[in-house]
């Protein structure tokens, strides 16, 4: 895990706050992850587990009353946080580092031609010519599957459904070439058959430009079909994160056997749909220990402290006492968060 | 679009007969226009004949029907007051209104602009306290009380600008600072809300993680999406100063525009003048609301027309 050469991006033990009026809220309590060059990674996990908030701090959109209150991100081994990494954030920002979001009927700007949205992303960049700006964006537009591009882009975004306008925020992405994008539940709001087309685009796109993709979904099928690696987040943190083949076929955490049972499967019919039982931790007070011991079913008395993440694999981390027990005999190398 | 602007001056040509009309029976049937004009110790035979030179003395019908003849062709007799064509006056004063609604109005456009979006950025911040705080006195304070309270600091304590009339620029400040006040109040609060607004949308999210300055953020993405509104105050703004806030300020200054004009036509009983000035302002107003829906079309294509 640990090369010559750093990670793309490296999370070292982010915490982000919220201070609201009932108080300090923790939307990430100690994330740490790394993506590398090329590389697909799925991060899953139910609603309010912290998943977009580690979005929004990597590319830097926590806004007060949001804060990050400690811990660190790394781009090629450089921070991008405080005011040391601000040069290089903006640096990146749009150009190396780029991000899709969930709902692409509101992302883009209702007044702007489709055209100037990609075109003020390549002149800020890369500084070319406003010619040379709607060529490529011509190009772009062409490379996401829009058909008769040069009539497209001096259309608004209402001329265009969901699926279309989210293969524009994907070309608006990819524009400056990237090396990493962030994909926040890109097909969560469109259509079944659409989100499989935007899914393909995503791939090919990844795979032709060699670029890395954070790919954040509730979707295990999808994950299972894109994603090299997966980091399953619950209560803020993250409770396992290994390549995608052990994540399905030998679980460690006990929240991710529950997530994977809980998978609705087309050849169980007849059957009610499994749920892990109880709710979430509040934010506001999660339980010092792991978030998950209330609902888990092979909590231990041990399970009231915080467990470190511990090595259960080559390339694997799960955040439980009680991992070894089940699928490692052997003492495993422990790491300190 | 052609479409779109023949159904508005169809519309406009509806509401200038209805305000015609009214002006009409206001002029005419509410009240004696003979009466208004002349001194009470006239006698009946001046009545009369004052009654057949202005053509009061004919049936009520073909009255009206002269009256619109003579608003279709902006001809509207004789000002009782100054003895020549009321529409001279008019033309004469017209351009001094103007330009206190350039400077008060048009300055508290420009300058809302920019105190909205500076308060905007930071919501709950320094500078927006500050210039909530500001507009929200200035929306309290009643023009005449502020400028009087003007002309009693500048003019009468400090000695710095004249007290009233019309002369150079210095006679200018104090008439358009009074003006401007509570607009720039009304228009200052919409842009900072509706900014604050736009500010919270996805779009500009997507305009950050694409690493565009914050100038092209708040400029360049928001700023045309607030224009409409904003733009629907500033006519608002410019009618009501064209067609009320400016009689008071213009009385207060003894600005010689159309305000004080029509308060002078109103004390000194005169119907033809004071008829011809708010008929030609209704048309005014007609005109330019026709294109400020012009201008929105052109700003957001996706405004249904007709």
């Amino acid at each position: 895990m640990i090369g010559s050469t750093p990670p793309l991006l490296e999370l070292r033990n982010v915490c982000v706050n919220f201070d609201t009026m009932a108080g300090t809220a923790q939307g990430l309590r100690g994330v740490s992850l790394t993506i590398d060059r090329g590389e697909t990674l799925g991060l899953v996990g139910e609603s309010g587990s912290g998943k977009s908030v580690t979005a929004q701090a990597i590319m830097g959109l926590i806004e007060a009353p949001g804060r990050i209150a400690s811990g660190d991100i790394l781009w090629d081994g450089r921070s991008i946080l405080g005011p040391k990494g601000k040069a290089l954030a903006q640096s990146i920002r749009g150009k190396k580092l780029s991000m899709v979001f969930q709902n692409p009927m509101t992302s883009l700007n209702p007044l702007m031609t489709i055209g100037a949205q990609i075109q003020e992303v390549l002149t800020r960049h890369l500084g070319v010519s406003r010619r040379q700006a709607r060529e490529r964006a011509i190009e772009l537009i062409d490379m996401v599957g829009i058909g008769m591009p040069e009539q497209r882009l001096d259309q608004l975004p209402h001329e265009f459904s969901g699926g279309m306008r989210q293969r524009v925020m994907i070309a608006i992405a990819i524009a400056c070439e990237p090396e990493l994008l962030v994909a926040d539940e890109p097909t969560t709001a469109l259509d079944v058959t659409v989100q499989a087309q935007i899914l393909d685009l995503l791939e090919e796109i990844q795979r032709r430009m060699n670029l890395a993709v954070m790919l954040i979904t509730h979707d295990l099928g999808v994950v299972a079909e894109t994603c090299h690696r997966v980091a399953v987040m619950y209560g803020g943190q993250i409770m396992e994160d290994a390549p995608v083949q052990d994540i399905f076929n030998k679980p460690c955490h006990p929240y991710t056997r529950g997530l994977i049972r809980a998978t609705p499967r087309v050849d169980q019919v007849n059957e009610r749909l499994w749920s892990i039982e109880g709710m979430p931790p509040n934010l506001l007070a999660p339980p010092p220990g792991c978030p998950f011991m209330p609902r888990c079913p092979s909590a231990l008395a041990l399970c009231e402290t915080r467990p470190p993440s511990i090595q259960t694999g080559a390339a694997s981390i799960a955040a439980c006492w009680n991992t070894q027990t089940t699928y490692h005999s052997e003492p495993s190398h422990v790491r300190t968060p | 679009m052609t479409k779109f602007l023949l159904h508005r001056l169809w519309q406009g040509f509806i509401v200038v007969i209805v305000v015609t009309t009214v002006v009409f029976v206001i002029t005419r049937l509410v009240g004696n226009p003979v009466d208004m004009a002349l001194p009470l110790s006239a006698t009946d035979a001046q009545r009369a004949e004052f009654a057949r030179q202005t053509g009061l003395d004919r049936p009520i019908f073909e009255q009206f029907v002269t009256f619109v003849g003579e608003a279709v062709s902006l001809q509207f007799g004789d000002s009782l007051w100054q003895r020549r064509p009321a529409m001279a006056i008019f033309w004469e004063v017209l351009p001094n209104t103007l330009i206190l609604l350039l400077a008060g109005i048009g300055g508290a456009i420009v300058a809302s602009l920019f105190l909205g979006i500076f308060a905007a950025v930071r919501p709950g911040g320094l500078l927006d306290r500050a210039v909530t705080t500001v507009a929200l006195v200035g929306l309290s304070l009643p023009q005449f009380w502020v400028g009087l309270m003007l002309i009693m600091f500048f003019a009468v304590i400090m000695k710095v600008l004249p007290t009233s009339g019309m002369g150079g620029p210095a006679y200018l400040v104090m008439p358009a600072l009074t003006l401007a006040l509570p607009s720039l109040a009304r228009l200052t609060m919409l842009v900072r809300s509706s900014m604050i607004d736009e500010l919270n949308k996805q779009y500009v999210k997507t305009a950050r993680v694409k690493g565009m300055s914050q100038s092209s953020i708040l400029f360049r993405h928001a700023l045309r999406n607030i224009l409409v509104p904003f733009l629907t105050l500033c006519g608002w703004e410019l009618t009501y100063g064209l067609a009320g806030f400016t009689v008071v300020v213009e009385s207060v200054f003894a600005w010689p525009g159309l305000g004080y004009t029509a308060m002078q036509a109103i004390q000194r009983n005169d119907p033809f003048l004071l008829q011809a000035i708010v008929i030609c302002i209704s048309f005014i107003i007609v005109i330019f609301n026709i294109g400020l829906d012009v201008l929105f079309k052109l700003i957001d294509p996706r405004i249904k027309i007709g």
